[in-house]
């Protein structure tokens, strides 16, 4: 049995490997080709493949070896390049930062030196400013000696009695003026009062500026003499304006000061009548002084006071003549000026006939005019400010 | 007209000029006076301070610029206050409110602006390093 087993078994695996070899070269027939040739033939065909793939591997590996060295070497000149870019950037900022150290060097030597110079100059300053005000103080002494000397313009002696009634706008409580004491303007920055922002400059002495009159706490007047009795004419319908340096009061001082003739106020009605039919105040509804020039005779920054005399024109009844007053200027405590100033002028100078009545009651020809003005700064004039 | 009359008329005139005074202005009292008035000032409360004012007076170094205050204070510690401030060539208003406090005499305007308040009969004063302006109680219009 087993050698009938073995027989067909033997059958079967020839008759298998004969199909599969049969099916094997069915598969493969078409991608097979299967050439025999000679020894010749067969040298003639070229180099082994696998020789070629060999020897093409071997190229790769060189060239892959060159790339690699290739880089190292590139990989080096950068580090060579990256080195030398530092320490030339070093060198270089080394040498600037020397030259910063000299420079700086350089600019405190000059600080030293300056520092020294200011030092100085604040010497001489204070020197100076020594000087100055022993000078002030003589000098001082001196107009006080020549105010005592001086022969000041004749008042007019009149009884006191009762002002005429004037109206009196009342809007600032005028304060009388500084004392002696005073010290010379600040000029000091300020930051406000009473959460008002202010400017930092305060009033200041030495300065070329607009003055504008205080209608209301300015009066302007004249006192005349009758065979009755003495009276005043007064008004507060002043106006006007004045530029001047109060320091420099005689140079460029200019400015006008005008009064409604209308307004003028005696004290009584028909008087006041007589008055305006004489001065018409329809046609010349002004009483104007010109203010063209000033001569000093004393003018005392510490106190605030210039001493002089205003010259100009005066305008009464549309007649213009040239006059002189002599005025005194302070400031008050409300650093406003105070002008105030009189002189006597002659009614028939003006055109103006003086009153007469019945040929009993006359005014003489003979008035003094008077001011007293107030006045406040509206800072530098035009001129002073280029 | 008989002499007898003349003569009556020159004696009345005469006799009249007597009972006319003088009315000269003194030499002294030209320039603007207001009637002095006695104020008594004592350290202001807050209900004396209620209601608005305006400057009669500022004196000190700011009255170079500072030529008129008003300011009103409300019970309910609010103020508002408008100043007649020299600019750069002609006086302009500023305008200005906050709140107040009052604290032994010391008034508080905020922002670190204090003064010395003081009272008398419808009168205030204020007064600080600045400079010193006295109010007058006035009427809402």
């Amino acid at each position: 049995m087993t050698q009938k087993f073995l027989q067909r078994f033997g059958v079967v695996a020839l008759f298998v490997l004969v199909a599969g070899s049969i099916a094997a070269l069915i598969v493969v027939r078409d991608r097979m080709d299967i050439t025999v040739a000679d020894e010749a033939s067969a040298s003639r065909r070229g180099p082994d493949p696998v020789e070629l793939l060999a020897a093409d591997v071997a190229v790769v590996r060189d060239d892959v070896r060159g790339l690699g060295e290739g880089f190292r070497s590139g990989m080096q000149s950068l580090h060579d390049a990256l080195e030398g870019s530092a320490g030339e950037r070093e060198t270089r900022l080394a040498a600037e930062v020397a030259a910063l150290r000299s420079e700086l060097a350089i600019v405190r030597n000059r600080l030293d030196q300056n520092a020294a110079e200011a030092a100085g100059s604040r010497a001489q300053v204070n020197q100076a400013l020594a000087t100055l005000g022993q000078g002030l103080q003589d000098l001082a002494k001196a107009v006080a000696e020549d105010s005592r000397q001086a022969v000041s313009v004749a008042p007019i002696v009149l009884a006191p009695a009762a002002a005429p009634s004037v109206e009196v706008a009342a809007a600032e409580v005028p304060v009388p003026a500084v004392p002696a004491a005073t010290t010379a303007p600040e000029s000091a920055p300020k930051k406000g009062f009473l959460s008002f922002q202010l400017p930092s400059q305060g009033f200041v002495f030495d300065q070329r500026q607009r003055f504008a009159i205080v209608s209301n706490l300015s009066r302007v007047g004249f006192d005349a003499k009758s065979t009755l009795h003495d009276f005043s004419g007064v008004t507060t319908r002043v106006e006007g304006e004045i530029t001047a340096n109060l320091a420099k009061p005689g140079e460029n001082c200019s400015g006008s000061v005008s009064a409604q003739s209308a307004s003028l106020d005696t004290g009584l009605e028909a008087r006041d009548e007589s008055m305006r039919e004489i001065l018409e105040p329809a046609k010349f509804p002004e009483v104007r002084f010109d203010w063209s020039a000033f001569e000093p005779t004393s003018v005392d920054a510490a106190a605030q006071k210039v001493v002089g005399v205003a010259k100009g024109k005066l305008s009464i009844h549309g007649v213009a003549r040239d006059v002189s007053m002599p005025v005194t200027i302070t400031v008050d405590a409300s650093k406003r000026l105070a002008i105030d100033g009189q002189t006597k002028i002659k009614m028939s100078d003006f055109g103006v006939k003086p009153p007469s009545k019945l040929g009993l009651i006359s005014v003489e020809d003979e008035a003094v005019l008077w001011i007293a003005l107030r006045a406040r700064t509206l800072g530098p004039a035009a001129d002073a400010k280029r | 007209m008989s002499l007898r009359t003349t003569w009556i008329a020159c004696g009345a005139l005469l006799c009249s000029t007597g009972c006319i005074t003088s009315s000269v202005v003194d030499s002294t009292g030209r320039a603007v006076a207001v009637p002095d008035t006695k104020l008594v000032w004592s350290p202001a409360r807050p209900e004396d301070l209620r209601g608005l004012y305006e400057s009669v007076s500022i004196e000190g170094e700011v009255a170079a610029s500072l030529w008129k205050i008003e300011y009103v204070f409300g019970a309910d510690g609010s103020y508002s206050g408008a100043a007649l401030v020299l600019g750069a060539d002609n006086p302009q208003f500023q305008t200005l409110s906050g709140r107040w406090t009052l604290d032994n005499g010391i008034l508080d305007l905020g922002e670190g602006q204090t003064a010395r308040a003081s009272s008398a009969a419808d009168h205030l004063k204020l007064e600080n390093e600045g400079g010193v302006a006295i109010l007058r109680r006035a009427a809402v219009q």
